[in-house]
């Protein structure tokens, strides 16, 4: 027997197995393939790496057609995309891969749902098959899941203000289909609103939508319509003071709301100190208020959650707003830069009371001719999605506003008074804050059960004020000055976080992610710069320290179909804040449950517990630009809530009502005041801590909400019977007292009416019992000098009044009614809409607040401010 | 700040309309109120009233009342003195620098009250400056290490009395050290400027204030720069916001501060120093 003879059996015993393992699972593939059908991707394969298929053609369908694109991809990965979604099973079997029919009785359909026009997305479109009287609804980015069984063979989508779609789908296997819906009226404007299932089919509680259509319906004031103001109108939500778009959620503070545009915080959510909110109703798509009940992908606040999000833009026709109000006026354009791809969106708005004003400034004020007044609020958002794939959209949004005040002088003067002397002066104030947020959020479709979204996002908020001083005489004297000084506060925040929605069968509804946040503080930072007559005097900056905190979290809920009557939402959030001082970890766990009860009403009940890092130190009556964010330390520790809801809802009359009652218990811990006494733009500095005081809050009570959701006549009545209370060791002697904004009942009544084709009628009342009020409960004299032999003040006599326990009295009770008409017409495809509006039309004298004032006899008296009368207001728009 | 929520204020009140309401408003009772500030080398003037009901602007004195002051446990002799139509406790005697002043007084039908002080050590102050035309004063203060409050306020001068404080001249402070951003906007002038050195300690630093009125040739202004204790300061400071803010809607009513036990009021230490300027 020869040499090879010998070896050959050796060489054959060694070479089986080593074709056996030439490849494995995580072998590298490379395969291109458009449009061709299964069993060509397999010969490829196993012509370029000896991979042997096994099926039988009888049972295998090997004729689906598929598209692939994998470079140096893992087999697995490879086989997972050919097959999976195919109803095809693989296994290793030797040196085979055998296919074989995956037995499965049900099957996925997934998608998203959208405009047929635009291309927008829908968000909370249904989708529903009636065979099994299952569905979903769409997701915050219009994609929804379903798992049917796998011989349902028709479904129903259907969404507000649109033509329901029946859809039949063709074979039996899992299927990626995307759902086009066309409006139910193409001569009323469609505004894309949450359309949620009924009531009764939520395990949701404590949860509002706002349709953004209410929101324009809504009667105006000084011709803004204004999301946060309609949210007010909501059970649950106060406004605080009158005239304030700040929102107080079920006793929390306006610090205490968590508000996202686009899933980026936004720290401060009002122009012109709280009068209009810097949302522009121009851009948003959606707005979702929780008041409780809180999904376990929220955290980070204790009172509230506002997640708006921004139109995608139209992805097939240019479209544009231009609206003209008395305050301010606004302009929208959306459109394809990509066909069906690629779209956009972009908004402005500015206030312009200034321009018209600058005249009078310049002599009112003595300017002269270089100097100026501006004293505005602009606000402009940019939006670009792109569609990669049917598996992969990405987002670009920017937000940036901001409130400025500018003064420009620059002017000789002859004389100070009376008094010749001539001298020159220049000054140039600034004072002005604004938020600006930006997110960058892709999509992804793993499987037709799997969808993901990561956001990368950064937020800040600053304030700012500054001024140039300079000052020359002139003539003989020696007299020069050159100021200079800065004071700025800011928050800053980047963060990513990775969220997945996972339907892994119709019973459950998975959802988890992760996100960590980087929280900058710079809690007022002066510089100043002063030199006099060329002298020195001051360069310096004080304050100028820097605060990090790093919030890392983790959740994961799932919203279980127990049975056909029992729902269970059961989640967890945990959470850590990293300060160079500290760390924190919170584990919030997140409940909801949900009976249903005869005659179709939903019982509800929930837990949460909430914790906050970050604080706010606001000495002020309201809640202002000038207050300073500041993280949570080891002697000011984070706030944590816990809250339990109970309630029934249901929707009735072939869903054109809905109606739900919940009762709230909330409790706080580490609510803090800040105590030092407000100086002029105030920094938190390094002791800081010590001017604060920590308590605790409550708050109680109950909502009821009854809403027509359909129909000519629209509208809601919301009734809410609400305590919120304080208590901290040195106010009130340590005992529980009312919060400021505590009412004890609030009656809301909006109501929406259409009168044919082109006119709107809305109207809406609001009654409040008073808040508490703080009043002196004695006055006594003061005293300022040594002796009484020294020259009196030129200043008004005063004295001092004694201000005793907090919040012992209330204010009178408070109701308007503000009432809106708004006619459209088209003309040549342009739509042409004006509306007038009365705001507190019987002209109530509402209280902003009390306080004593000395009239001509030079007696004190107890006066009211009321601060808005009846204000009418006009405005128009044109869409195209 | 206070300055931007008193202009926001004020916008507000312009818009506003006012109507006088009657609410009840529970009294907290008549209590006494002790008021002096006291300077050493100076006699010490007492005042003795009595709180009212809120909203109150005129408040009887108590000229009966039993006062007991003492300086470090020394006795100091008072008398009851009217001077411009108002009666003051007077003391026989000057203060003393480094005694603790003590005072108690009661009366009848009301709660015998008392407070107590330190007086503070004197500002040191040189070079003062102001030049006829112009719309300055300029000077020099050198801070001692340790924390110092200080209130400064600026008079003009008789013309044959260049010691004798004829009224209250108005004044813009440096920022620099108060943060009084918007005063340079607003062309807010003032009686008096409380500053402390959290921005100086231990400095010798040089401070312009900008008079709303121009100096004129030869004649003299007096610029007064006093030290407080913690309590006179405090008093001050929050008596200088409560009456600022009072008609501000953005604002809560602060509360002033005051050392009297049991009653209202402020007995405080100062310790002013003067120098006496002649505008060349």
């Amino acid at each position: 027997m020869s040499l090879a003879r010998k070896l050959l059996p050796g060489l054959l015993l060694i070479c089986i197995p080593l074709q056996v393992l030439a490849w494995n699972w995580r072998t590298r593939i490379t395969l291109s393939l458009k449009d061709q059908p299964l069993f060509t991707a397999c010969e490829k394969i196993e012509k370029a790496y000896g991979i042997h298929f096994s099926y039988s053609r009888d049972v295998v369908k090997m004729n689906q057609r598929v598209t692939i694109d994998a470079k140096e991809m893992s087999l697995r990965r490879v086989m997972e995309i050919l097959f999976s979604e195919n109803g095809i099973q693989y296994k290793r079997i030797g040196d085979q891969l055998v296919l074989t029919v995956k037995q499965s009785n049900t099957r996925t359909i997934s998608g998203f749902v959208e405009d047929a026009r635009s291309g927008e997305k829908l968000i909370g479109a249904t989708v529903y098959s009636p065979q099994q009287r299952i569905g979903t609804v769409t997701n915050q980015y219009g994609f929804y899941s379903l798992t049917v069984p796998r011989d349902s063979i028709s479904l129903l989508v259907s969404y507000t203000g649109y033509l329901s779609t029946p859809a039949t789908l063709k074979d039996k296997e899992n299927r990626q289909v995307h759902f086009k819906l066309n409006p139910s009226n193409t001569l009323q404007e469609v505004e894309i609103t949450e359309n949620l299932p009924k009531l009764q089919e939520q395990t949701q509680m404590s949860k509002v939508n706002l349709a953004v259509s209410q929101v324009k319906a809504m009667p105006r004031m000084l011709g803004e319509e204004d999301v946060l103001r309609t949210i007010q109108a909501m059970p649950g939500v106060s406004g605080g003071t009158e005239g304030s778009s700040n929102i107080h959620v079920r006793g929390g503070s306006p610090d205490q709301n968590l508000i996202l545009l686009d899933g980026t915080p936004v720290y401060n959510s009002s122009h012109l100190f709280g009068i209009f909110s810097v949302f522009n109703p121009d851009i948003i798509k959606n707005v979702d208020l929780y008041k409780g009940a809180f999904p376990a992908r929220y955290g980070g606040r204790l009172s509230s959650v506002v997640d708006i999000s921004m139109k995608d833009g139209d992805m097939y026709n240019y479209h544009g707003e231009i609206s003209v109000g008395l305050l301010a006026s606004r302009g929208m354009l959306e459109g394809p830069i990509v066909k069906g791809k690629t779209s956009f969106i972009i908004t402005g708005r500015r206030t312009y009371a200034d321009m018209f004003l600058q005249d009078a400034a310049r002599n009112g004020m003595k300017l002269g001719d270089k100097g100026s007044l501006w004293a505005y609020f602009y606000d402009a958002n940019i939006k670009v999605n792109h569609i990669f794939s049917d598996r992969d959209r990405i987002y670009l949004s920017a937000y940036g506003g901001q409130d400025n005040m500018k003064l420009t002088r620059d002017k000789q003067f002859d004389s100070v008074g009376i008094t010749p002397k001539r001298y020159h002066e220049q000054i140039n104030f600034r004072l002005g804050w604004g938020n600006q947020a930006y997110s960058l959020r892709w999509n992804h479709i793993f499987n037709p059960r799997l969808f993901s979204n990561l956001t990368l996002n950064y937020s800040q908020f600053y304030f700012l004020t500054d001024y140039r001083y300079k000052y020359e005489a002139l003539d003989s004297i020696r007299e020069k000055d050159n100021m200079f000084g800065r004071y700025y506060s800011k928050v800053h925040n980047a963060g990513g976080r990775i969220d997945f929605d996972y339907r892994p069968n119709p019973r459950h509804a998975v959802r988890f992610g992760m996100q960590a946040i980087s929280h900058i503080f710079q809690p007022g930072i002066t510089r100043f710069n002063n030199v006099s007559d060329d002298q020195l005097l001051t360069d310096t900056m004080y304050n100028n320290r820097t605060s990090a905190g790093v919030e890392l979290s983790l959740y994961i809920e799932d919203d279980w179909r127990i049975g056909d009557s029992m729902h269970l939402n059961l989640g967890v959030h945990t959470s850590g804040f990293l300060v160079p001082s500290s760390a924190y970890i919170s584990v919030q766990p997140r409940l909801g449950f949900r009976y249903l009860l005869p005659r179709k009403w939903a019982f509800k009940i929930s837990y949460t517990q909430m914790t906050q890092y970050i604080h706010l130190l606001s000495n002020s009556a309201t809640f202002l630009p000038t207050d300073l964010w500041v993280a949570a330390t080891n002697k000011v520790p984070p706030m944590f809530s816990t809250q339990v809801a109970i309630g029934l809802a249901k929707t009735f009359q072939g869903e054109q009502f809905e109606i739900s009652l919940e009762g709230y218990k909330k409790t706080m811990h580490n609510v803090i005041e800040y105590v030092e006494a407000s100086g002029n733009f105030q920094s938190a500095t390094s002791n800081w801590e010590d001017n604060v005081i920590i308590g605790r809050g409550w708050s109680y009570g109950g909502e009821l909400l009854l809403q027509k959701k359909k129909g000519s006549l629209r509208g809601w009545i919301g009734y809410t019977l609400a305590w919120s209370e304080r208590a901290f060791p040195n106010v009130n002697h340590g005992r529980v007292f009312p919060y400021k904004y505590d009412r004890r009942h609030d009656i809301e009544i909006v109501l929406t009416q259409r009168l044919g084709k082109r006119w709107e009628l809305s109207a809406q009342w609001e009654f409040a019992t008073g808040t508490p009020l703080t009043l002196p409960t004695a006055s006594y004299e003061q005293i300022v000098d040594v002796s009484p032999h020294l020259p009196p003040s030129r200043q008004d006599p005063s004295e001092v009044d004694l201000v005793g326990d907090r919040n012992t009295l209330r204010m009178q009770n408070t109701h308007r009614l503000d009432i809106g008409a708004t006619y459209t017409v088209i003309r040549r495809k342009r739509r042409h809409m004006l509306n007038l509006s009365f705001y507190n039309v019987y002209n109530q004298q509402n209280p902003f607040f009390y306080y004593y004032k000395r009239n001509g006899a030079q007696q004190r008296e107890l006066t009211m401010v009321s601060l808005l009368p009846i204000l009418p207001s006009i405005a128009y728009a044109i869409r195209f | 700040m206070r300055k931007i929520r008193w202009i926001i204020g004020s916008l507000l009140i312009l818009t506003a309309c006012e109507k006088k309401v009657d609410i009840t408003v529970p009294y907290s009772g008549d209590k006494i109120v002790v008021n002096s500030f006291v300077q050493p080398d100076s006699t010490v003037y007492i005042r003795v009233t009595r709180s009212q009901p809120p909203g109150s602007n005129a408040f009887p004195e108590v000229p009966d009342a039993t006062v007991s002051l003492t300086a470090s446990g020394i006795p100091v002799q008072t008398q009851w003195q009217v001077i411009g139509g108002r009666g003051y406790f007077v003391s026989r005697t000057p203060a003393a620098k480094g005694m603790m002043y003590r005072i108690q007084v009661s009366a009848a039908g009301l709660d015998t009250v008392s407070a107590s002080d330190t007086l503070p050590r004197a500002p040191l102050l040189k070079e003062a400056f102001a030049q006829a035309g112009g719309n300055r004063v300029k000077f020099v203060l050198k801070d001692l290490p340790g924390k110092d409050f200080y209130r400064f306020r600026l008079y003009a001068a008789a013309p044959d009395n260049k010691e004798l404080p004829l009224r209250r001249e108005l004044f813009r402070f440096d920022p620099s050290y108060n943060n009084s951003f918007t005063d340079v906007a607003t062309e807010n002038f003032l009686e008096t400027a409380l500053v402390s050195d959290e921005r100086f300690d231990g400095r010798e630093i040089t401070i312009v204030m900008q008079t709303q009125d121009v100096n004129m040739k030869d004649e003299h202004l007096i610029l007064e720069v006093t030290s407080l204790t913690n309590a006179s300061w405090q008093y001050l400071k929050t008596l200088e916001l409560q009456t600022a803010n009072k008609g501000n809607a953005l604002v809560d009513l602060s509360r002033v501060y005051t050392n009297v036990v049991k009653g209202y009021g402020i007995l405080g230490g100062v310790n002013a120093a003067n120098l006496y300027i002649q505008i060349k």
